[in-house]
């Protein structure tokens, strides 16, 4: 009887482990195959949300580049709100209509958390990241950056595009697109505001 | 001489130790090799152990930078004076390169950890081949030693985070990110890392937690576990020999001998062979310390982990990370309900040729990776697996309207 009782407990444990362990397992699988979108929470970015300051006027000076520094080529802050630490490289986006878009980003790898390098000499052309190798390119144009080449110049009008300024992959395993920090100018000075990580 | 051994009789007397050193041990696997590569393991732990607790004195977990002098040992570092590091890596640099024996102390706990780590492996596949799991309790046995290894790549992980070198950094970095493919499905498994560590990206808090989860929390579940695997051993022997005729069988497990003074001289002098073979390697390759990583600083492209890991870098380099992502811990899962799927048929090897299979199956995906890793540098699709992308609308426009600066 009391052999009986400690195999089913075991059963219980062992099945209800086994169920929940697959199905943790499988959810990324069958998520995919499914529609994505449909089973993820509000949760923009597949990311948390972190405002670093409500608006431009009250952000701390330590959470920003003067835009002067920024010319010079890309440069990185490790952005900080109480505990938390945001690393992020600041740049300037050389547009294909001639001007010059301050942007920064989240530089951990979507893949797989590495550090990514930015890429381009003075302007900020794009990320690499050193582990496995993927790619990360800056949509420069001001109207989308083509998802699919051949697609777009078929078909111009329809095609799907990047937004401008997205930092879409561009080879190697990483999933989506590098995770963006908003931006304000204010005065000389490029202010962090909020952030994806 | 003489007061030696009846202090010995003492203590054997009053601690009741009579029973335990003396359990019978059945031949076959005192003389047979195979049979001890779990002690080589569980010796690694005690080596680990004591060489662990003078390191924990001398090092100081921390981010905030210091100033190293310049090591001839590494490039790059002539003509300049000092080198920017975080508080770890300098206290590990003063560790290694500082203190009396410091040097050789962090290279037996390195190198005891890697023995550790083959050890575990190597136990993992003799004791899935021999079908050990069918012994009186193996069950549980399997459980504890399924778990123990899990722990013990845990350990190696977050020991090599310590010192806040640049590979350091890399393998926080994705120890932190790895499970955030979860995120994509509506599990907020990065709300979760953010909420127990507060941050997403290595701080102060992050560093002293791995910290106190390397020197103190793990350890002392692994000795528990070990404490409950000895016991589990105690009682239900050693496994069987992978022979198919009964009488045979039988009459191998029949002939016995006490542990102690037979298979404790033995484990004496494995432990002493051991010691050696690690002071040699020591000796004869020591690991230096790799270079100082400050946040902000270009990481080198080509950078590779550690060899018990290398395996599973390659196959999430080269196969879609949906798939790849969730490999060690289906190959941990399997391998735990493995006794509950074996189960008919004797213990030879001829009768359990499905699962030897599954095992070498486990072997060549582990030593394929590790020596695909370190061979060829991995293109990035090397593989025709089909390509789970997370869809382009699912990722919306940069946050903000760009403002253009300048002219």
């Amino acid at each position: 009887m009391v052999d009986e009782n400690r195999r089913n407990v075991l059963k219980f444990f062992i099945g209800s482990s086994v169920a929940l362990s697959f199905g943790a397992l499988t959810t990324p699988l069958v998520g995919s195959v499914i529609n994505a979108k449909a089973l993820a929470l509000k949760g923009e970015y597949s990311s948390v949300e972190v405002v670093l300051c409500e608006n431009v006027d009250n952000c701390p000076e330590e959470n920003s580049v003067p835009i002067s520094e920024l010319r010079q080529g890309p440069k990185f802050v490790l952005l900080k709100k109480g505990n938390m630490a945001i690393p992020a490289v600041f740049g300037l986006v050389k547009a294909k209509d001639g001007k010059e878009y301050p942007a920064a980003y989240n530089t951990v790898c979507t893949h797989f958390g590495c550090p990514v390098n930015p890429q381009g000499g003075k302007y900020l052309t794009g990320f690499g990241c050193p582990c496995h190798g993927s790619f990360f390119n800056i949509c420069n144009d001001p109207k989308g950056c083509p998802v699919d080449e051949e697609e777009c110049a078929e078909n111009p009008d329809e095609c799907k595009r990047w937004p401008f300024l997205e930092a879409y992959v561009s080879g190697g395993p990483a999933p989506r697109p590098l995770r963006p920090i908003k931006v304000a100018v204010k005065g000389d000075k490029v202010y962090a505001v909020k952030a994806y990580i | 001489m003489r007061a030696l051994v009846r202090l010995w009789e003492l203590i054997i007397e009053r601690f009741h130790l009579k029973e335990f050193l003396e359990h019978p041990v059945p031949r076959y696997a005192n003389l047979n090799p195979l049979y001890w590569i779990g002690d080589v393991a569980a010796m690694s732990l005690f080596v680990l152990a004591i060489t662990g607790f003078a390191l924990a004195l001398l090092y100081t977990p921390g981010l905030s930078l210091t100033k190293t002098p310049p090591d001839p040992l590494m490039p790059g570092h002539h003509g300049k004076e000092v080198y920017d590091a975080t508080q770890s890596y300098s206290s590990v640099y003063k560790i290694t390169y500082l203190t009396p024996l410091g040097f050789i102390l962090r290279q037996i706990h390195l190198w005891s950890a890697y023995t550790m780590v083959f050890a575990v492996f190597a136990h993992f596949f003799t004791k899935f081949i021999l079908g050990s799991y069918k012994r009186r309790g193996g069950g549980a046995l399997w459980l504890l030693g399924v778990s123990l290894g899990f722990l013990t790549i845990n350990q190696t992980v977050l020991g090599y985070i310590l010192p806040l070198h640049l590979d350091g950094i890399l393998a926080i970095q994705i120890g932190l990110n790895l499970f955030r493919y979860f995120d994509y499905f509506g599990i907020p498994v990065g709300q979760l890392v953010l909420s127990a560590l507060g941050s997403l990206f290595v701080t102060d808090q992050v560093i002293k937690m791995i910290y106190v989860l390397h020197i103190l929390v793990v350890p002392a579940i692994m000795f528990v576990l070990l404490g409950l695997k000895i016991n589990g051993i105690l009682y239900g022997g050693v496994s069987p020999p992978p022979i198919k005729d009964e009488e045979l069988r039988r009459k191998a497990m029949e002939e016995k001998e006490p542990f102690y003074p037979h298979r404790f001289a033995l484990t004496v002098g494995q432990l002493l062979l051991q010691l050696s073979v690690i002071l040699l390697l020591v000796a004869m390759t020591p690991l230096p310390l790799l270079e100082p990583w400050v946040p902000g600083q270009q990481v080198p492209a080509g950078v590779r982990p550690p060899w018990p890991v290398m395996w599973y870098y390659t196959y999430v380099k080269m196969i879609d990370p949906f798939i790849s992502v969730g490999l060690p811990i289906f190959l941990v899962l399997f391998a735990l309900v493995v006794p509950l799927l074996d189960r008919k048929g004797g213990v030879s090897i001829e009768e359990r040729w499905i699962w030897v299979t599954v095992a070498i199956v486990y072997i060549a995906i582990i030593g394929y990776g590790t020596v695909l890793g370190f061979l060829v540098d991995v293109p990035k699709e090397l593989t025709p697996l089909t390509r789970i992308s997370v869809p382009p609308d699912y990722s919306v426009p940069y946050i903000g309207t760009p403002q253009a600066v300048g002219p």
